[in-house]
This record gives C-alpha cells, sequence and structure tokens, in this order.
C-alpha cells in the first residue's frame, strides 16, 4: 500500500510537473535573471549596453530593441558604440542591440510580427523592403520623414525603400557595390596596367597574360567571371546597362542575342581552364573557408565592396587594387549591380516615433561616416563625398567610382522569388551540362511560365 | 583448433576493417581541431594544409574568452537537465499507457502519436510561437522545456516498442497479486526499461545540447544564451572566426563525450542484466 | 489508491478500469497535445485553403492545391529529389547501422574505443559539421577524393556536380549512423549467447544466424528505424540550405528539397498558405508510406508477445 502510495506520488507530481511545470519553472528563469546581475562583469562588454534592468527605474525612459546580424569582433563594437551614441545623444529612449544571426534573424522577426510584438528597429535586405511592405511586415515612415532628410539620400536608393503604394519603409544603413579585385603584384610581373581593362575583350586579355600553367596542372588563374560574388547575372546585368533578365517593362528576357553572347563568353572564360578546374574552385567558395585569391592562387576575382574587411583578416599583407566591372562593348557602360542594407521599423513596433529617432540618427551624415571608417561599409548619402575620413583611403575612392554605376533595380513584387525559377537552368550552363544559349532558351520558358502562374 | 584460427583470422581482419572505418569517422574531427589549432591566414590558404605551422593552443582560450561561455554552458545544462527529467519520465509513463493498457480509443490516439511526427516542424513553427508568446513565456526556458514534460512522440514510439517486449505473463502475474498499473509501471518496468530510460536521456541530451532552432526563436536576452547561440559570435556577415568557431565547437562536443564514456558502460551492461528478451 | 477512487466513481468494470488507468498514463501526451499542437494544426489546416502571409486571410479554396499540382514547377522537382534522396538514404543508412552493429557486437580488441569512435559523429551536430564536410567533399584536396584517388579512381565534384550532391548529403550520414548503430548494438547485447550455441549445433553458418536470429530479434528496431528514417528523410532541409550556400537548392536545383521549398516559399515569399498547403501533401505521404511499412511490418517484424496489431 505505501509503495503504491509512493507510485502514485510519482505520477501526481509528473502530472503536476507536466500541467503547471511552468510556475516552478519560471523561477527558475527569474533565478537565473537575478544571477544576471550579480555574474554580469563575466558577460562581457555587451552586459553593460544589453541589461534592460539598467533603465528600468527612471520610468521616462522608453526601452528599445534594434536587432541586426553583425557579431564579428570587427563590427559588433562599432556598433555598439554607435548605439551608446544615441543614447548619450538624448534622453526619451534607450537602446539595445541585439545580433541575431543572418537568415534566422528574418524568422525569428516573422515570427515576433505575427505574434504582435515585434523589435523596435530592424536591419534588413534593401532588395527585400519593397516586397515586405506589400506584406504588411513593416511600418511606413512617411508620418515622420522631412524633406531635408529625403534628400540626403541618392535616388535610386530611397526608390529601393519605397513600396509599391508610394510610401517609403526604410531608409539606406549602407550600400555595397560589386568590382574586381586584383592582385598587384600578379599585375606588375605580368606587365598589365590595371586602368587598360576597359572592356571584357581587354579583361580576356589580361587574362590569358595572367594565367600559369605547369604541364597539365594550372598554378595561377587569371580570372573565371562567375566565382567570388559574380554570377552570370552579374554580367548579364552588366551587359544590359542595368536590365539582366528582364527588359525595361519587366517583361522576361533571358534569351536576347546580348545574354546569349554574354554567356557564351562566360562559358569560354571556363572552358580556357577546363570544366574540372571550375568545379574544384566553385568548392572552394561554397565552403567559404579557404580564399584563393587571398592565397594568390587567383589574380583577379568579383566580390562585393564589403570583401577589404574579410581581406584584413585572412590576408593582411596582400597588396591588392580593385577596378570596375569592364564594358560589355564601348560604351555600355560599367555597370554592376548592387544592393544594401536598411533600417525598418517591423509592423506593431510599440513606439515608431522612438524607432524613427534611431533611424534617422544612424543614417546622419555624422554617424555614416563614423560607421564606414570603422566598418568599411558605403553609405547611400549624397553628400558623403570626399571630405569625409572614409573617403581619404584610395582604395575606397576607387570602389567609390565603382558604386557610381551601381544598378540597385528593385523587381516588382509579381517576379518575387523568379531566381530559384531559372537558375537550375543558368546552373546548367556553367557547370557545362547543356549549351549556354540552350540553357537561356530553357530559362526563358521557364520564367516565362512563372510570370504568368503569378 | 581449424575453427578458433578461422575465427582469428575473422577478427584480424574484421580489426583492419573498423580501424579503415575508424580513421574515416576520425578525420573530420581530425580537421576540426586543426582548424581550430591555425591562425586566420592559414585557415583562408587554399590549397589547405592539415596541419598548421604554428600550433596556436592559446586559439582555445581567445574563442572561450570572446563571449561568456561559460555562463552559456550553465544557461545549457539547465535546459539540458529539466528536457532530460522530462523526457525520461513522461515517455516511459505515456508509453506503458499505450504498450501495456487496453483502453477504448487506444489504437486511434497511437494513431495520432505517429502522425505527428511526421508533421514538418515548420508548419507549427509559427503557430506555436504564436501561442508562447500570448503565454508570455518568450525569454524563458520554458517554451524549450515544458513539451519535454508533454511527451516527445518519437520517444514514446520507442519506449512503446521496448515495452513490448517485456512479456505480458510478468505483468498478468502482478495483478493477479493485486497490483495497480501505477506500481507496476514504477516498480516492475521501471528497472526492466532501464537501457530505453538511458537512450532516451542521451538522445534528449544531445537534442537539448545541440537544438539551435529553439533557443534562437525564444530567447532574446543575452544572459538567457545557449552555447549553440553563443557560436554565431564568430560569424559575421561574409567573414567567419573558423579557427574560433572549431575550437569552441570542439569544446561543447566535450561534455557529450564525457557522458557517453559514462553511459556506454551502463547502457550496455545495463542492457544485459536488464534481460528485455525473456 | 487510484483503484478506490475508481471504485467510488462507480467504475468496477475491468474495460472501464483499464479505460481509466490508460488515460491517466497518457495524459500529459493528450495536454501537449491539446495545448501546443492541435491548435497550429487546425489552423495550417484552414489557412492551407487560403491566401496567407501571416497577417492576413484571403480564402481562395483549392487554389493553393491546384498550385501546387498545375502550376509551381518547383514542386515537382523538390518531390522528385526528395524522393530520390529517400530512397538511397533509409535504406543504406539501416543497413549500415546494422552491419556496423553486428561488428561491433562481437569480441574485438579495442572494443570500447571503438564502440566510442563510431558513435561520435552522431554528436557531432551543428553548423560546423557542415562546413567540415564541405572541406572533406573537395573535389581537389578534400579527403575523401583523395583517399579514392589512392585506389585509382578519380572521384567526383561532390556538391558542384548536380548528379553527386545527394549522394554526398548520403555519405555523410553514412558517417553519422553511430546512433542508429547504438540503438542495434543495446538489442544485440540482449540477444543470449545459447541461441547462437543451438544454432551452430544445428550446423547453422555464421550468415544463416544472423538471417534467422539476429534479423528478427533486432526487427522491432529495424522496424522504428525505418519509421523514423522515413519521416526523417521527407523532412530533410539543413542539408540542402547549407550546401546550396544560398538556400536555394543550387547546384541545378538538384538540393531543392520539398521542405527547402516549403521553407522559402512560407519565409521568404510570405506564401504561407500555400506552404501550409504543401506541408499537408507532405504529411499525406508520409502517413501512406508509414502505414505500408506498418503493414508490411507484420510479415517481418518479431515480438516476443506474439502480438502485432497497431
Amino acid at each position: 500500500m505505501k509503495k503504491k502510495g509512493l507510485a502514485l506520488l510519482i505520477g501526481a507530481a509528473l502530472m503536476a510537473a507536466s500541467l503547471a511545470g511552468c510556475g516552478g519553472k519560471n523561477t527558475d528563469a527569474d533565478d537565473t535573471a537575478k544571477a544576471d546581475k550579480t555574474a554580469g562583469s563575466d558577460a562581457g562588454d555587451s552586459s553593460a549596453v544589453s541589461t534592460p534592468a539598467d533603465n528600468a527605474s527612471d520610468g521616462d525612459v522608453v526601452e528599445l530593441e534594434f536587432w541586426g546580424w553583425w557579431s564579428s569582433e570587427a563590427r559588433k563594437p562599432h556598433i555598439e558604440s554607435m548605439v551608446k551614441g544615441f543614447n548619450e545623444s538624448q534622453s526619451k529612449y534607450h537602446v539595445t542591440y541585439v545580433d541575431i544571426p543572418f537568415g534566422d534573424i528574418f524568422t525569428k522577426n516573422i515570427a515576433q510580427i505575427t505574434a504582435g510584438k515585434p523589435c523596435d528597429i530592424m536591419a534588413n535586405n534593401m532588395e527585400e523592403v519593397r516586397f515586405r511592405a506589400s506584406q504588411g511586415q513593416v511600418e511606413a515612415l512617411d508620418p515622420f520623414l522631412t524633406d531635408d532628410v529625403k534628400g540626403a539620400f541618392y535616388e535610386q536608393y530611397l526608390e529601393a525603400c519605397t513600396g509599391e503604394d508610394g510610401s517609403i519603409y526604410a531608409l539606406p544603413l549602407s550600400v555595397d557595390t560589386r568590382a574586381i579585385y586584383y592582385n598587384k603584384a600578379h599585375f606588375e610581373e605580368a606587365g598589365i596596367n590595371p586602368e587598360d581593362i576597359q572592356t571584357w575583350a581587354d579583361l580576356e586579355e589580361a587574362a590569358i597574360r595572367l594565367d600559369q600553367k605547369n604541364g597539365d596542372t594550372w598554378e595561377r588563374i587569371g580570372f573565371i567571371p562567375v566565382l567570388g560574388n559574380g554570377g552570370v547575372d552579374t554580367w548579364v546585368i552588366n551587359a544590359n546597362s542595368g536590365y539582366g533578365w528582364f527588359d525595361e517593362n519587366f517583361e522576361p528576357k533571358v534569351n536576347t542575342d546580348v545574354n546569349k553572347e554574354a554567356f557564351r563568353w562566360i562559358r569560354a572564360q571556363i572552358d580556357r581552364y577546363g570544366q574540372t578546374k571550375y568545379d574544384e574552385l566553385s568548392a572552394v567558395f561554397a565552403n567559404g573557408m579557404q580564399d584563393p585569391f587571398a592565397s594568390g592562387v587567383m589574380s583577379m576575382l568579383v566580390q562585393t565592396s564589403a570583401y577589404p574587411s574579410s581581406l584584413r583578416q585572412n590576408a593582411p599583407d596582400l597588396d591588392y587594387g580593385v577596378i570596375p566591372l569592364p564594358e560589355f562593348k564601348e560604351g555600355t557602360g560599367h555597370v554592376a549591380n548592387g544592393g544594401g542594407f536598411v533600417l525598418e521599423i517591423p509592423k506593431g513596433a510599440k513606439n515608431p516615433e522612438g524607432s524613427y529617432e534611431f533611424i534617422k540618427y544612424v543614417t546622419s551624415r555624422e554617424t555614416q561616416d563614423f560607421l564606414s571608417t570603422n566598418i568599411g561599409d558605403f553609405s547611400a548619402r549624397n553628400d558623403f563625398d570626399d571630405s569625409t575620413e572614409f573617403m581619404s583611403n584610395p582604395l575606397n575612392q576607387d570602389l567609390a567610382k565603382c558604386l557610381s554605376e551601381t544598378s540597385t533595380l528593385v523587381l516588382p513584387n509579381e517576379v518575387k522569388g523568379y531566381e530559384t525559377v531559372i537558375n537550375p537552368f543558368i546552373d546548367e550552363g556553367t557547370l557545362g551540362l547543356s549549351k549556354t544559349d540552350d540553357a537561356l532558351d530553357k530559362a526563358q520558358k521557364a520564367l516565362e511560365d512563372y510570370v504568368k502562374n503569378n | 583448433m581449424i575453427r578458433s584460427r578461422k575465427n582469428k583470422i575473422a577478427d584480424i581482419v574484421l580489426f583492419v576493417i573498423l580501424a579503415i572505418g575508424a580513421i574515416f569517422i576520425l578525420f573530420p574531427i581530425a580537421w576540426m581541431l586543426s582548424t581550430a589549432l591555425k591562425s586566420a591566414p592559414e585557415v583562408a590558404m587554399y590549397p589547405p594544409k592539415l596541419l598548421p605551422e604554428k600550433l596556436l593552443f592559446g586559439n582555445f582560450a581567445i574563442a572561450w574568452g570572446k563571449a561568456p561561455f561559460t555562463r552559456y554552458t550553465i544557461n545549457t545544462l539547465i535546459i539540458v537537465f529539466f528536457t532530460i527529467i522530462g523526457n525520461v519520465f513522461v515517455n516511459s509513463f505515456v508509453a506503458y499507457g499505450f504498450a501495456k493498457i487496453d483502453f477504448a480509443g487506444k489504437k486511434l490516439l497511437f494513431k495520432v502519436v505517429l502522425a505527428t511526427m511526421m508533421i514538418p516542424g515548420f508548419v507549427t513553427l509559427v503557430p506555436t510561437y504564436v501561442i508562447f508568446s500570448k503565454l508570455h513565456w518568450v525569454d524563458t526556458y520554458l517554451p524549450l522545456i515544458v513539451p519535454a514534460f508533454c511527451g516527445n512522440a518519437f520517444h514514446i514510439f520507442m519506449m512503446r516498442q521496448f515495452y513490448r517486449t517485456i512479456p505480458n505473463e510478468l505483468m498478468e502475474a502482478a495483478r493477479v497479486d493485486g497490483a495497480g498499473h501505477f506500481y507496476i509501471w514504477g516498480r516492475l518496468m521501471m528497472p526492466l526499461v532501464k537501457p530505453v530510460m538511458a537512450t532516451v536521456a542521451l538522445i534528449s541530451f544531445k537534442g537539448a545540447w545541440s537544438d539551435f532552432q529553439g533557443p534562437l526563436l525564444y530567447l532574446s536576452d543575452k544572459n538567457k544564451y545557449t552555447i549553440q547561440l553563443g557560436l554565431q559570435v564568430f560569424k559575421g556577415q561574409g567573414y567567419t572566426e573558423w579557427n574560433y568557431l572549431m575550437a569552441v565547437s570542439f569544446l561543447s562536443m566535450i561534455p557529450i563525450l564525457v557522458l557517453f564514456f559514462c553511459f556506454q558502460n551502463y547502457f550496455i551492461e545495463g542492457m544485459n542484466v536488464g534481460g528485455a528478451v525473456k | 489508491m487510484f483503484g478506490k477512487l475508481l471504485t467510488r466513481l462507480g467504475i468496477r468494470s475491468r474495460k472501464g478500469r483499464e479505460t481509466a488507468y490508460g488515460y491517466v498514463f497518457i495524459l500529459p501526451w493528450l495536454v501537449g497535445i491539446v495545448c501546443f499542437v492541435l491548435g497550429p494544426l487546425v489552423f495550417s489546416f484552414i489557412t492551407s485553403f487560403a491566401d496567407y502571409n501571416m497577417l492576413t486571410v484571403d480564402f481562395i479554396g483549392l487554389g493553393n492545391y491546384k498550385k501546387m499540382f498545375f502550376k509551381d514547377q518547383l514542386f515537382w522537382k523538390s518531390l522528385g529529389n526528395t524522393l530520390v534522396y529517400s530512397l538511397l538514404n533509409v535504406p543504406l543508412v539501416t543497413v549500415g547501422g546494422v552491419i556496423v552493429a553486428v561488428i561491433l557486437n562481437k569480441s574485438i580488441w579495442g572494443l570500447r574505443t571503438f564502440r566510442t569512435i563510431y558513435y561520435l559523429p552522431s554528436i557531432m551536430v551543428g553548423v560546423g559539421t557542415y562546413f567540415l564536410w564541405m572541406l572533406l567533399l573537395d573535389p581537389a584536396n578534400g579527403l575523401v577524393n583523395t583517399v579514392l584517388g589512392l585506389i585509382g579512381i578519380k572521384g567526383p565534384a561532390w556538391l558542384t556536380d548536380p548528379a553527386w550532391t545527394k549522394p554526398a548529403i548520403i555519405l555523410m550520414h553514412l558517417w553519422g549512423l553511430g546512433g542508429q548503430m547504438l540503438l542495434y548494438l543495446a538489442r544485440l547485447q540482449s540477444i543470449p549467447q545459447d541461441y547462437y550455441e543451438a544454432a551452430s549445433l544445428d550446423g547453422a553458418g555464421a550468415f544463416r544466424k544472423f538471417t534467422t536470429i539476429t534479423v528478427p530479434l533486432l526487427s522491432p528496431i529495424i522496424f522504428y528505424n525505418l519509421t523514423i528514417g522515413i519521416i526523417g528523410a521527407f523532412q530533410v532541409f539543413q542539408e540542402g540550405y547549407i550546401f546550396s550556400g544560398d538556400g536555394t537548392g543550387k547546384p541545378a536545383g538538384s538540393l531543392l528539397f520539398y521542405n527547402l521549398h516549403l521553407w522559402n516559399q512560407a519565409f521568404k515569399n510570405f506564401k504561407t498558405g500555400y506552404a501550409n498547403a504543401m506541408c499537408w501533401f507532405l504529411f499525406a505521404i508520409v502517413m501512406i508510406l508509414t502505414v505500408c511499412n506498418q503493414k508490411i511490418s507484420r510479415k517481418w517484424v518479431y515480438y516476443e508477445e506474439g502480438d502485432n496489431d497497431d
């Protein structure tokens, strides 16, 4: 009987635990929170900013959360000191920076918006703004925006932040572009002047001069256009002076003669080294750990304007420069495709006014200069000229030139997600599984179907 | 004589096969260690080198210091502890019901158990978040712990499979003696299913220890982070500190490893003693 | 005590009492289902008939299902990818697990160490492991192709050649079969040696003993692992997400698994209603497969108590 009672007791306890286990554990969580305060010092530099209890006592201060994904040592401390700067600049709001991994941050944000309790300020992809706005995920900034703020950004970036309804839903935090990074030592050795590379033909010629082959093994790869951050779309956009797979009316234009010629050229560059070599190198870039350009195995590489910060870590001694993407044919322009990051207010944020104050502070000229200088990102501001500290660096000046020819075309929402439809066919072309012309024809058909069905 | 010699040769062959397999298995771990001991430029080196020029053992300490990993470890252990308690006891309890008690609606309900395993997790991701948010459980460990006390279909299924290997005569004899189901479960069955409970404990430990999505979704306060979330400190946009990431990843494997060493003993011996087969 | 309570409640028949006990035992699970699973499930089922983006619901009848079958080019591709992967992965990992367990059940020098080593990969979880495998599968410098080169085989470009991406994932899973192996091993340990000795006296060879003793006694675990394996294989996601680099399932869409496509629809394109419809279709497929598996299992799964009904 006694044993039976014991068993029942265990059963009851389990039941209680499963039903109301929350109560008991709630105190656990509280205990942990208390322990935090005493053990706060070992929580590193972040604890100083991230303990929400700090300001809980003065009731007037509104606590705001700012979400981004910058967690590395190269960026996070600067983001945090920028946040600190904002907190000290006024007394109404107190912002806390929370870093959440890229990719996952969007999932978490969606869940929070659905639950009606999102963070207050959120970093996001520039090309997503218009679509997210149409899905009701973002608060419009119109009630707060003033003309002086609006007028401070290059038009194309503000355009990218504008929804289909004409409202502005975000402000640009930073922008990027693509350029060709080259190894200065290799160029000198081969006697190439970077300024001579003006067209695709020049680029090919330079690549051939940079190539080094010993018997059957490639010791140095001059240039493969679709590695690093370059894709077939990069070159197609360049060849079409800003438009890629669509024309200006957003009709699918995948298999045009220009695109076919461009893809054939890409194919020829790959074929010079052979499919095996290309497969090898693209596997290396996919794993993200090794960098053949940093190791001096590749002489030129398409990368974004954020690449220097990675080179600083991986190859501190590498002497390199940048040139713009060359012109497809003379006069077609050195256009590169680029994008950027924005700050936005998630739908349902509790204090949009405060969120906007923070966004305004971060996108101001002074803060942008601080961020650029310390992190190396480019600003979307039109008053961000050579007088800033950041622009005194010659490399940044070269990158800025590329930026001025960057296309940030945001496609209409109806064709959202089209890449997943055409990329498999484009891949077949780069992987040598089908002829590039055929790949484009198939992609054209797929894209037409996609547009029709959406 | 001939037989034993044949056996010996077979043993050697098996040993060689196992050894080759072991090398194959250990190699990624060797890579992990060597990456942990490299400098950043060496990690990025192409073609890669297996052994770094200088073994930077200091990387472990540097990496551990880049975030409050000690605190994250404690946090993770709190979650792991409650998850194990919940999974081991509740699932063995529920599984007993499904395996050994005949009740109306059992077949249907067990089909529901199976069905819940087949639901892709994404379908409930956001709605579940909304529920926990309405309960004000976000940013506590409750969304990570409480579900463990509500039974887990996989574990229930597994434990039921084991219960079913235990002959019913044993139970019937106890019932004739007047024992109720609580007694049979707590006194008769628990010792017999200990090995399964150990397995469930191990699986739960592994699951809770390595869970990334759950903590990511539900925890916001940095002080409540788990190790898996902490590892993100090494991953930036476009640049990852692989050497440090691998160093902490390696260290974070050690507890499970140690546990397995201990478990293996209990698990395999326990299974023999338990005699789940008549 | 509970018995007395039942008596007081007037539940006296054995059947009634058993039912009461039964429900008490499964209560924690019932509570969990009702509180945390049922609601989201019903909700997702309803919204699968709607244009739903997590904020607004607009009912469109069977629109999502029609789109799935007739308009979405990637739907069939992703389903095909998942089927091919499942058909290869589940049998290989199961057979591999049984074989390794049988070998590790012998008395071999260094057994405990081997068991730990073989179990080791299954605790190496997290994104880091996937990246390590990308290094191992590197076509030029990876371990796998280096070893293949030693025996004169030119290894494929695993993760960049669409034909080899799925075998690459399966290879990685074979590496991590230790978790399954352990379950078989635990079961094998409990098989009394006299079963085998008796069989030996009857003149049975090693293979006969394996098929007539080992496999039948392992069959409940094999059945369990097959069930879990099929469910897991159809939900493959992370591998495609990480190995394709950008989550689009490249190269050439070969890693666009069903759940990856579903994920992109729900969280990138905000077509949550459509994603829910995809979820329910997947659910139906896996359900049918599991029921088939269960029906077939009656022919080969061996329970000691002798009843195989479910």
